[in-house]
C-alpha cells in the first residue's frame, strides 16, 4: 500500500486543484453541462480513491460534497456565491486532510462541516420530494460508473436490458479464489454483460483482491435469475443483486425532427462524442523528481567530459578522434535537449492557483478583481517553477490589495468599477517572461521618496523610475498600515532576492493613475547554460550569455567621469561602467587594452570592464556548498574542459 | 569510536571518522574572491566542485606556510568540504573514556577533549562546531 501513497497523494492534489479550477468556472457559468459533469467525474474519482486508501473521514466528507453537487445538476440547488464558498470550504479541508496524510498522520473528521453540507442536501430533499427520488436513483448509477459505463448501460436499457449492481463475496476457506472469481464472470457473461467490476478483471485473473467482488452487469434477466445463476456456483459466502435504474440518454436521435424548436438550446450536447475524444489520454508515465535530477546530472558529467576529449584531442592533433568526437557530440547535445525537455513543465502548474487566492482575497478586501491569464502553456524547468510560487504569490496579492483600489474610488475616478489583474506568460529568445499587471493607482515616486528619506535611503539625483524601483529596497513598505493580505515590509525585497537566485531579474514600471506592471525574467533551463569566459588578472570568470548585448575592445582613455561615476558611451547612451577587479577586489594586470562587456539586466544596461575575454563556453552550473552561499558575486561553479573550476559571475547582484 | 589523526600546524588533531569520506592528495585549488577567510577556495574532485576550508583559520592559529600533503574530506550536513592538512598520521581507535574533556575556555567548543598518546598529545575535534557553527 505504501508504495501507492505517493500516487494518491499527488493525483489527489491534482484532484483537488481540478475541482477547485472547475468549480470557479460554474460559478461564472452554472449552466454549463460539461463543467459539472467533469466536476462529478473527479470528486468521484478523489471519493474512489481515498476509499480505497482507506481514509473514511476523506470518502465521506466527499460523499456528501457530491450530494451538493448532485443538486446543482439537479437545479435544485442555486449555484451562488454561498454554495460556491460551501464547496472551497470543503475542497480546503480536503486539501488539510491531504496534507495531514502528507505528515503521516491520516485524515482527520470534520463534523461541523458534514452536517452543515447535510443540512443544505436535507433541506432541499424534503422541499421536493418527489424530483429528489427520482435523482437519487439517476445518483446511484451516475455515482458508480462513468461516462462511458453510463452510456453502455443506457445504451442497453433502450434494447430492454437491466443494469445490476452485484456484489458477491468468496468464502474465505476458497483456496483459488480468482478460478472462482472467474466462474462467476464466465456464467454471467453467457447471460449478459459486465461493464465494471471492481477490482478489474486483470486484477482479478491475478488474484489481487479480498473477498469481495462488485460488478456491474447488464442483462435481461430479471433479479431472482442472476441470484440463482451464481448461487449454483460453490464456495460463494454471499449474494446481492440490486437492480440500479439509469437515467435514459439525452435524446439525440428524436430531437432532429423537433430541432427547430426553439434556439435555447445551445448544442452542448456532445457528451458522448467527447467521452470518445477524453479516452485518448498521453502515454506517460510518472518518475520521481530525484531520478530526473539526477539524470539531468549525469548528462552535465557527459557534457564536461566531452569538452575535456575535445581540449585534448585538438591538443595533441588526433584527427581520427574528429568523426567520432562529431558523433558524441550529437548524441550529448540530443540527451542534453532531451533531459532539459523532460525538466520543462508548464507554467500553468503555478498560475492554476491564482483564481482562486484571487476570488478569496478581493472578497476579503472587498474589491472587484478580474483575473486574465495568458500564456500558461508556457514552459519553465521544474526548480524555477517549484521556486516560483511564492514570489508570485507575493506580487499578486501586492496587485490587488496595494494596487487595485476600491469600487467607490474607481467609480470616482471614472474607471472601470472591477480592477484588472493579468498575469502574462511568454517566452522569449532563451528567457521566461512573466508580466504581472493591474490597473490600478499606480505607484506613485513621490510617496516612495518620503518612505525612502524617512528610513534614510539616498534618493538624491534619482527619476522617477529609479525610485519606484527602491521598493525593491531592503524593508520597505509603502501601505501605511499593515494588513494582513500583504504583510509587513518584508516582500517585494525578498521577491527579487529569490527570482535573482533563479539566474532572474525583475523590474517595474508604474503609472500613476494607470497601475504598474511587474516583470520578471527567468532563464528557460538551470543547469547548463552558454557563456562566455572573461579574464580578470588572469582568473577567470564565466557571465551567462542571456546577460550579454555586446562586447568591445577599450581603451582607458574611452571611460569618462559623470560626476562622480565613470560611464562608458554605448550608442550615444551614458553606461555605468563596473570594474570586475575593483569589485572582486583583485588585481589587474597592466595592459591598457581592455575589454568591455556590455550587460543587459532588465531594460538598464552596464558596462563590465575586464582584462580579456577566453572565448564562448557550455557551462554545467554546479551549486556552491553552504559554505559560500551569499559570498561574493557567484551564482555557481563550473567545471572547465580543462578539469580547472571556474565561477559563474552572478550579474543581476554585481550591477545592483 | 574511531578516529582519524592528523598533524596541522605542529599539532596533532583527531576527528571522528564517521564524518571522513575520503582523503585525496592536495588538488589544484580556485581562489574565490571575496569569500570568508576561512574558505581557501575550491577544488575539483573528480567532477564534484567542493569548497576547501582553512582549520587553522577556524580555530584561530597563526599562519604557517607549510606544504600541506593530503585533503581530507569531511561530509557535513550532505555538503562535502575539503580540510588541508599537513600529514595524515593514522586511524585509530579509542574509548570515549581515553577523551580528557576541555574545561579550558579557549576553543571551549571546537576543541572537546584532548587524547593521550605514544608520540605525544591530540586535540580532539569537534567538527560540527567547527565547521558549521565557526566557533
Amino acid at each position: 500500500m505504501e508504495k501507492y501513497l505517493t500516487l494518491f497523494i499527488e493525483e489527489s492534489k491534482e484532484n483537488l486543484q481540478k475541482l477547485n479550477d472547475e468549480i470557479l468556472k460554474v460559478e461564472q457559468d452554472p449552466e454549463d453541462i460539461d463543467t459539472m459533469n467533469e466536476i462529478f467525474r473527479v470528486a468521484h474519482t478523489l471519493k474512489g480513491m481515498s476509499g480505497t486508501m482507506g481514509f473514511p473521514n476523506m470518502e465521506e466528507l466527499t460523499h456528501r460534497m457530491e450530494n451538493i453537487l448532485e443538486l446543482f445538476r439537479s437545479e435544485q440547488l442555486k449555484v451562488n456565491s454561498d454554495t460556491i464558498d460551501m464547496l472551497f470550504e470543503c475542497l480546503d479541508t480536503l486539501s488539510d486532510m491531504v496534507d495531514n496524510i502528507i505528515e503521516g498522520e491520516g485524515d482527520f473528521r470534520n463534523d461541523s462541516l458534514m452536517d452543515k453540507l447535510d443540512k443544505i442536501a436535507e433541506g432541499n430533499v424534503e422541499k421536493e420530494k418527489d424530483v429528489s427520488k427520482k435523482a437519487e436513483d439517476e445518483v446511484a448509477a451516475t455515482e458508480v460508473l462513468d461516462q462511458y459505463e453510463l452510456s453502455v448501460a443506457q445504451r442497453a436499457k433502450g434494447m430492454d436490458y437491466n443494469t445490476y449492481k452485484i456484489d458477491i463475496t468468496i468464502a474465505s476457506s476458497c483456496l483459488i479464489k480468482s478460478a472462482r472469481a472467474y466462474m462467476i464472470i464466465k456464467r454471467l457473461e453467457e447471460n449478459g454483460e459486465i461493464i465494471k467490476s471492481i477490482p478489474s478483471i486483470e486484477e482479478i485473473e491475478d488474484e489481487e483482491f479480498d473477498y469481495d467482488i462488485e460488478l456491474f452487469y447488464v442483462s435481461k434477466l430479471d433479479t431472482e435469475e442472476v441470484e440463482n445463476l451464481i448461487d449454483k456456483i460453490s464456495e460463494i459466502e454471499k449474494v446481492s443483486v440490486e437492480q440500479i435504474k439509469v437515467k435514459d440518454k439525452p435524446k439525440n436521435v428524436k430531437t432532429d425532427n423537433k430541432k427547430k424548436n426553439k434556439g435555447k438550446k445551445k448544442p452542448k450536447k456532445k457528451n458522448e462524442k467527447q467521452v470518445s475524444d477524453k479516452v485518448k489520454i498521453n502515454q506517460s508515465i510518472r518518475v520521481s523528481l530525484d531520478k530526473l535530477d539526477n539524470f539531468m546530472n549525469l548528462v552535465s558529467e557527459l557534457v564536461i567530459h566531452r569538452t575535456r576529449i575535445e581540449d585534448i584531442s585538438s591538443a595533441y592533433k588526433i584527427n581520427d578522434l574528429n568523426e567520432t568526437l562529431e558523433q558524441v557530440n550529437r548524441i550529448t547535445t540530443n540527451l542534453q535537449d532531451l533531459v532539459l525537455q523532460m525538466r520543462m513543465v508548464p507554467i500553468d502548474t503555478v498560475f492554476n492557483r491564482f483564481p482562486r487566492m484571487v476570488r478569496d482575497v478581493s472578497n476579503q478586501l472587498g474589491k472587484k478583481v478580474e483575473l486574465i491569464i495568458k500564456g500558461q502553456e508556457t514552459e519553465l524547468d521544474r526548480t524555477v517553477i517549484t521556486e516560483l510560487g511564492d514570489p508570485m504569490v507575493h506580487l499578486i496579492r501586492n496587485a490587488i490589495d496595494h494596487g487595485i483600489e476600491t469600487e467607490e474610488e474607481r467609480i470616482a475616478d471614472g474607471k472601470d468599477p472591477a480592477g484588472t489583474v493579468k498575469m502574462i506568460a511568454y517566452q522569449e529568445g532563451n528567457k521566461g517572461i512573466i508580466k504581472i499587471e493591474d490597473d490600478g493607482k499606480g505607484i506613485d515616486p513621490d510617496k516612495i521618496k518620503e518612505k525612502c528619506i524617512e528610513k534614510n535611503i539616498d534618493v538624491e539625483g534619482l527619476d522617477d523610475d529609479q525610485i519606484v524601483r527602491m521598493i525593491f529596497n531592503q524593508g520597505f513598505s509603502t501601505n501605511d498600515e499593515v494588513t494582513n493580505i500583504s504583510g509587513r515590509g518584508v516582500g517585494m525585497d525578498v521577491v527579487k532576492r529569490k527570482i535573482s537566485n533563479l539566474g532572474g531579474n525583475i523590474d517595474v514600471k508604474s503609472e500613476v493613475g494607470n497601475g504598474s506592471t511587474f516583470t520578471i525574467e527567468l532563464p528557460l533551463t538551470l543547469s547548463i547554460i552558454k557563456s562566455i569566459l572573461v579574464c580578470v588578472d588572469n582568473e577567470n570568470f564565466a557571465i551567462p550569455l542571456e546577460f550579454i548585448e555586446k562586447i568591445i575592445d577599450v581603451k582607458e582613455e574611452d571611460i569618462k567621469m559623470s560626476y562622480n561615476d565613470e560611464v562608458y558611451m554605448y550608442n550615444n547612451e551614458a553606461v555605468p561602467v563596473i570594474r570586475l577587479n575593483e569589485k572582486l577586489d583583485i588585481d589587474e594586470d597592466d595592459t591598457k587594452e581592455k575589454v568591455m562587456v556590455i550587460l543587459k539586466v532588465g531594460q538598464r544596461k552596464y558596462a563590465l570592464m575586464v582584462d580579456k575575454i577566453e572565448g564562448e563556453k557550455e557551462i554545467v552550473i554546479k551549486d556552491l556548498g553552504n559554505s559560500l552561499k551569499g559570498a561574493g558575486y557567484y551564482i555557481g561553479a563550473t567545471i572547465l574542459g580543462d578539469g580547472n573550476v571556474t565561477l559563474i559571475l552572478d550579474v543581476p547582484k554585481l550591477t545592483t | 569510536m574511531q578516529v582519524l589523526v592528523f598533524e596541522l600546524n605542529n599539532q596533532y588533531y583527531a576527528i571522528n571518522t564517521e564524518f571522513v569520506s575520503e582523503i585525496s592528495k592536495p588538488l589544484e585549488v580556485r581562489n574565490v574572491p571575496k569569500s570568508p577567510d576561512h574558505i581557501v577556495g575550491l577544488v575539483n574532485l573528480r567532477g564534484n566542485i567542493i569548497s576547501l576550508m582553512d582549520l587553522g583559520s577556524l580555530l584561530k592559529l597563526e599562519k604557517k606556510e607549510e606544504e600541506y600533503s593530503h585533503i581530507i574530506i569531511v561530509n557535513m550536513e550532505e555538503e562535502l568540504i575539503g580540510i588541508s592538512v599537513n600529514q595524515v598520521k593514522e586511524v585509530i581507535d579509542i574509548e570515549e573514556d581515553e577523551i580528557d574533556k576541555l574545561r579550558r575556555k579557549e576553543h571551549e567548543g571546537a576543541i572537546e577533549g584532548i587524547i593521550k598518546l605514544d608520540y605525544g598529545i591530540v586535540n580532539f575535534l569537534n567538527l560540527e562546531k567547527c565547521i558549521l557553527e565557526k566557533v
